[in-house]
């Protein structure tokens, strides 16, 4: 309750409305009292040229006492009476000027407009004071009665406006809440308040980035479902031709297939567990020398370069060292290498090459093979992506396992063909070590 | 009875051209959806097995052109897609089954079986002119009290005239459904193969159409 903003709203301008409407009747009254009193006091100067104009009153000398005993009543009575036999009503003060005065009488204050008549008569209409004050609040108080109904109707009004934006809010939240996990679909901009807007569109960004990572990875499990039931089909086959067979010279050749399938699951599933590791490594980053990274991987890959045989060899042009995780880069380099030998026709020649450029430590892997389509260099990097006319069996997970490395140590990946003659160029490039 | 297979995993290609060859089908193994259009463009099989994630043609457009072209050839679609709109746009598009890899090798030759039943426009799963009568499930004919138990090719070659009773189908013809295309053709392997059946069913159960083939009796 503390935090809605509905709440503070509602509270915030009930006060502000109250504070504002208590100055306003305030001085609504102070002006309106003020005008009832100037009212009355012309009344009393309009009285006072009446009695002048038809003088006969006055000239025997006698109070006009108005109606009666009238509370409200007016008096009239000249100032110079003291020759008269009957005592007057009121006992004003000896000199008073013409004009308007308020005297004390006998404990009752009167409001006294002395009159001077060109013929030289002074005399004086007066009224109670405090029957004129109480009539100057009553109507000044009348004034304040629209004021007094329109506060609880603006407060109401207020708080329904508030409340009905904030229900598009909660629309919102609505929407939201019950959003399908798989298929986030952005929140409808229209209907929302224009201060909300930007919350809401960083919402939707947030939306379809989600949902793009969300595409990604149900991609990439269906690819994987696709690629794991391939070697699956191809060894369920293998192993019923076999049980078919009742001649051993038949099953053991039908058993060399079975075993190539076996390899390719066991070869699958070791790159799917390499890449999935290396998404969720956290590493702590250590000082790796490239040559000995290059070293290990040829040595390890040796048999298999020989049996194709294929030329492998090094080229180390300066010895280099990047802040890395050394079995990360070798596994790395050994899936580049692996392709190259994969792609390279027999008597080929493949090189490990190490060098520096601009800062950058450069572990490249250049093959004299067919090379690849230039649209393709980049799409290859993507799981589970395979050229339109390869034969070749792999896992498809080679170079998507060298990206995920490569974005790891903030270094990159790329493949380009080379220039001189056919073959293919496998690049990392990362940030050179700082030597201390 | 000459199937064409469209796979382009080498290790499954393979593997199903050896079970179906075990199974006394003729295969011939395409690799790619545009080499799969030219070898239909013959006309020489008698069923398809069809992948869908193809090089250069995906397995939906073979069978939409093969449907094109009015071919009411059976389409068995083999394919690790196993989404349930996948499988409906599969059927519609003019596949006779679907199977989803991996899949057991006898569910296959079964499906196959019935499919090419269906083609054959017979609902039960023997063959039969009515004197002859050939169990593909079994390879076993029967012909009268006569019951034996014929070899693949045998099997292949009787199974080809059944299916056309009353028809005469020459030398090439009959051979076309034994043999794949990288299959060596003995020179009589025809003879072979006819005498063979004739010495298991009886002379009679294969008529010899001097100069033009053979055939058998059709159903009356």
């Amino acid at each position: 309750m503390k935090n809605s903003i509905q709440y503070k709203l509602v509270v915030w301008i009930s006060i502000a409305i109250l504070a504002i409407s208590e100055l306003a009747s305030g001085i609504s009254f102070w002006l309106a009292y003020n005008e009832s009193q100037r009212f009355q006091d012309d009344t009393l100067r309009q009285i006072a040229l009446l009695v002048d104009t038809y003088k006969t009153p006055l000239e025997d000398e006698r109070i006009i006492e108005s109606m009666d005993r009238d509370p409200k009543r007016i008096v009239v009575q000249p100032v110079t009476a003291s020759r008269s036999s009957l005592p007057p009503l009121l006992k004003l003060p000896a000199k008073l000027s013409s004009g308007y005065h308020t005297v004390e009488i006998d404990g009752l204050y009167w409001r006294v407009y002395i009159y001077v008549s060109i013929s030289g008569t002074r005399f004086a209409v007066a009224q109670e004071a405090k029957i004129r004050k109480d009539m100057a609040r009553e109507s000044a108080l009348l004034t304040l009665l629209p004021l007094l109904v329109l506060i609880p109707v603006l407060i109401l009004v207020s708080r329904q406006i508030i409340k009905s934006e904030m229900s598009s809010l909660r629309t919102l939240a609505e929407i939201i809440d019950t959003q399908n996990e798989d298929r986030l679909s952005v929140l409808p901009t229209n209907k929302v308040p224009n201060e909300a807007a930007p919350f809401i569109h960083a919402i939707n960004r947030l939306l379809q980035r989600v949902n793009q990572m969300n595409e990604a990875q149900r991609r990439f499990i269906a690819d994987a479902a696709h690629e794991l039931r391939s070697p699956l089909t191809a060894l369920s086959l293998q192993a019923q031709n076999i049980e078919r067979t009742d001649s051993f010279a038949i099953s053991k050749e039908r058993l060399v297939p079975l075993k190539d399938g076996l390899e390719r699951s066991r070869h699958l599933l070791n790159q799917l567990l390499d890449l999935v590791r290396q998404q969720a490594s956290a590493t702590h980053l250590l000082k790796v020398d490239l040559a000995a990274v290059a070293l290990t991987v040829i040595q390890e890959i040796m048999p298999i370069a020989d049996a194709k045989k294929i030329d492998l060899g090094l080229a180390q042009e300066t010895a280099v060292q990047i802040d890395a995780d050394a079995s990360a880069i070798q596994l790395m380099l050994r899936n580049a290498v692996d392709n190259a030998l994969r792609y390279t026709p027999a008597g080929g020649e493949v090189t490990v090459r190490i060098g520096r450029d601009n800062g950058d430590a450069i572990l490249e892997v250049i093959d004299n093979g067919p090379g690849l389509p230039n649209a393709e260099l980049e799409r290859v990097f993507d799981a589970f992506y395979r050229l339109p006319d390869n034969t070749q069996v792999g896992s498809g997970l080679g170079l998507a396992i060298a990206r995920s490395i490569a974005v790891q140590f903030k270094g990159s990946v790329s493949l380009r063909n080379r220039t001189t003659g056919k073959g293919l160029i496998f690049t990392y490039r990362q940030r050179e070590s700082q030597s201390n | 009875m000459r199937i064409l297979l469209v796979e382009d995993d080498p290790m499954i290609g393979n593997a199903l051209c050896v079970a179906l060859r075990d199974a006394a089908y003729a295969v011939d193994w395409v690799q790619d959806g545009e080499t799969a259009l030219r070898a239909l463009d013959n006309r020489e099989h008698q069923a398809v097995l069809l992948d869908l994630g193809l090089p250069r043609r995906d397995g939906i457009e073979v069978l939409k052109k093969l449907r094109a072209n009015e071919s009411a050839l059976p389409v068995i679609i083999i394919t690790a897609r196993d989404e349930l709109e996948e499988r409906i746009k599969g059927l519609d598009s003019g596949a006779d089954d679907y199977l989803v890899k991996p899949f057991d090798i006898d569910e296959l030759l079964a499906r196959l079986r019935a499919a090419l039943r269906r083609q054959g426009g017979q609902a039960a799963p023997v063959l039969s002119n009515g004197i002859i009568s050939l169990n593909p499930a079994t390879r076993e004919a029967r012909k009268g009290d006569i019951v034996c138990l014929l070899s693949a090719r045998e099997f292949s070659l009787l199974q080809a005239l059944l299916l056309r009773p009353g028809t005469i189908l020459n030398r090439a013809q009959l051979e076309e459904s034994i043999y794949g295309w990288n299959e060596e053709v003995e020179s009589n392997a025809v003879d072979f193969l006819i005498h063979g059946i004739r010495k298991k069913l009886g002379t009679d159960a294969i008529k010899n159409v001097r100069g033009a083939g053979w055939m058998v009796a059709r159903n009356t």
